[in-house]
């Protein structure tokens, strides 16, 4: 065969799978009807995924233990702000049981000196 | 009395514009079988090319008001075709070669299932500007300034891509025309 022969051809297939292939299965009036309506020909790849019904069932079921577990770190997170550290607690506790014990001393030292004297 | 069938595309774009469902329902009946095969020839598959199609259109109505008639509505219809098929091309999701044929439905036309991948894989192994320009002059012959219009190139350009996808498409072809024998 010449090229222009080849040419033909493949010109000819491509008329024939456009006419048989090329058609659409939608009836006019559903598709003027989702048009109107705005409705995309392809969902999006999260809206698509998750209407099938077996991901929808494990997406509910994800969702759920997510959202749990967030409320549960907010529990944790407003319940650790609440409490003051037990570092922050010792400190101030430490100098007054210090200053206490100093004074204490003091006060033990000028008895016995005073006790001595007299 | 004119029925909707016989006024102009842009006229119907008006009527359409001012809320008039019936006159947009009488441009897609008169546009969509080009657009589907004009989205076939890029996207070749037609799952794809109706959801592409269908876009395109959705795209077209909400605009209506927009379309200033500068001009003419096949052409800015199809530009919107073109680029939604382009768009569809290069999402990561769609995968033509993976689409499976609905052989029933192309069995009911009378074409051998076989012909159709072939041609699908010529389409297939073009560029994707030689594919655009194949699948708008395609069996309905849009002519050469409409389709440098809607592409926005000079029409030499037209004319010689249209010359090149040819060509490749028509060695593809016979390559696997001889493999098959």
């Amino acid at each position: 065969m010449k090229t222009e022969d080849w040419e033909a051809a493949a010109e000819k297939a491509l008329r024939e799978v456009l006419d048989a292939d090329a058609v659409s299965n939608k009836p006019l009036e559903e598709f003027v009807a989702a048009c109107i309506a705005g409705r995309p020909g392809r969902m999006s790849a999260l809206v698509e995924w998750i209407s099938a019904p077996r991901r929808a069932f494990a997406a509910t079921v994800a969702g759920s233990f997510v959202l749990t577990s967030v409320l549960l770190v907010a529990i944790w997170c407003v319940t650790l702000v609440g409490t003051p550290p037990a570092g922050r607690h010792e400190h101030a506790v430490f100098p007054m049981r210090e200053y206490q014990l100093a004074d204490m001393t003091t006060h033990v030292q000028e008895e016995g000196d005073s006790g001595n004297g007299s | 009395m004119h029925t909707l069938e016989d006024r102009s595309d842009e006229a119907l774009v008006e009527m359409a514009a001012h809320g008039e469902a019936t006159s947009f329902a009488t441009l897609a009946a008169r546009h969509r079988r080009k657009a589907l095969r004009i989205a076939y020839g890029i996207l070749h598959n037609r799952a794809d090319a109706e959801d592409a199609v269908q876009d395109a259109f959705v795209r077209v109505y909400r605009n209506l008001s927009g379309f200033r008639g500068t001009s003419r509505f096949s052409s800015w219809l199809y530009r919107i075709v073109v680029n939604e098929s382009a768009r569809l091309l290069h999402s990561v999701r769609v995968r033509p070669e993976e689409v499976e044929l609905d052989e029933e439905c192309i069995s009911d036309q009378g074409i051998d299932p076989e012909r159709v991948l072939l041609v699908r894989q010529c389409l297939a192994s073009l560029p994707e500007r030689l594919r655009v320009v194949l699948a708008l002059r395609g069996p309905e012959e849009l002519d050469y300034a409409e389709i440098a219009e809607i592409l926005r190139i000079p029409v030499g350009t037209v004319r010689s891509r249209l010359h090149e996808a040819r060509r490749l498409f028509a060695e593809r072809w016979k390559e696997l025309m001889k493999d098959e024998d």
